[in-house]
């Protein structure tokens, strides 16, 4: 059951970049993996975590003028 | 290709847990060989869109926030039927229990460097102890060295490691008790971090996704 202190620890870091880097990292690297008998369905994950990592690259560059974007519209 | 999709085995989740999973379908809860498992029936292989990745880390990371403990399962992982999914989960039954074991109550952080990656030198074949230590270096990360120390006293288990591709060029990742995750950010923030070209990208709290084991059935 969640405590008061779980749902506090949830958002102590808020970044886009850091989210979209560990959404990625984490479920195409990580987790348990479950060989032998059963099925990894999707066939080319390798191949997808490939292309997702071009994809954070080039939001290395995007992310922080998007977040400067976003800064200024809140100071309007 | 159809089966249940699996999500992540938990320990303590409340009763009446629903989410919407991959494929925006109902996720359910199963009683497998002593184990929760969080699934998902679905008549046909899971398409690996942006839309599908989040839906998977969102049931992962709602069943992290509302449970005692959530050993994450790897995006994609489809198995036949309950029978196959039993078999699995019945070989692995000792290691799964430790890591669910590991991760109550605690969550992960992730300290990630990004940036340009050095040359990495071929290790030499013609001796055993250089290829051992070229090995054992694979799981060192220096640059980190002053931000591990600083919030040591708050990491109940650690792991890292050196990506032989990608962005990311080394990664340390940290199990901390929840209680303690604010005086662990504070910690980390508190030291310095590695300079340019280098940047740290810093993620949690969250699931413990590094600290899962493997399992062969």
């Amino acid at each position: 059951m969640a405590t008061g202190s779980t749902k506090r620890a949830d958002n102590l870091l808020e970044d886009q970049e850091a989210s979209l880097l560990d959404l990625i990292d984490n479920l195409l690297n990580r987790g348990v993996v479950i060989n032998g008998e059963l099925i990894l369905g999707v066939a080319g994950v390798d191949l997808v975590y490939l292309r997702l990592s071009a994809l954070i690259a080039a939001a290395d560059r995007v992310l922080p003028q998007s977040r400067e974007k976003n800064r200024a519209a809140r100071r309007k | 290709m159809s089966g249940l999709y699996l999500y992540a085995l938990v320990e303590g989740a409340p009763r009446g847990f629903s989410a919407r999973g991959v494929a925006n379908r109902p996720v359910k809860v199963a009683r497998v060989a002593g184990f929760t498992a969080l699934v998902t029936e679905l008549a046909e292989g899971v398409d690996p869109s942006l839309k599908n990745l989040a839906a998977h880390d969102r049931v992962v990371r709602k069943a992290w926030r509302d449970a005692k403990a959530v050993l994450p399962i790897r995006f994609g992982t489809l198995v036949d039927d309950r029978r196959a999914l039993e078999r699995a989960l019945g070989k692995g039954q000792k290691d799964l229990r430790g890591a669910l074991g590991e991760l109550a109550h605690r969550a992960q952080f992730a300290l990630r460097l990004v940036g340009p990656r050095e040359e990495a030198s071929a290790a030499p074949r013609s001796s055993g102890a250089a290829y051992l230590k070229a090995r054992a270096k694979r799981h060192e990360v220096p640059e980190l060295d002053a931000v591990v120390a600083a919030a040591g006293s708050f990491v109940r288990a650690q792991r890292s490691e050196r990506p032989a591709a990608g962005p990311i060029v080394a990664a340390v990742f940290h199990l901390v008790d929840r209680q303690d995750a604010r005086a662990y950010v504070r910690a980390v923030k508190r030291v310095p971090h590695p300079a340019a070209p280098l940047r740290l990208v810093f993620a949690g709290p969250g699931p413990g996704w590094a600290f899962a084991p493997e399992v062969s059935a």
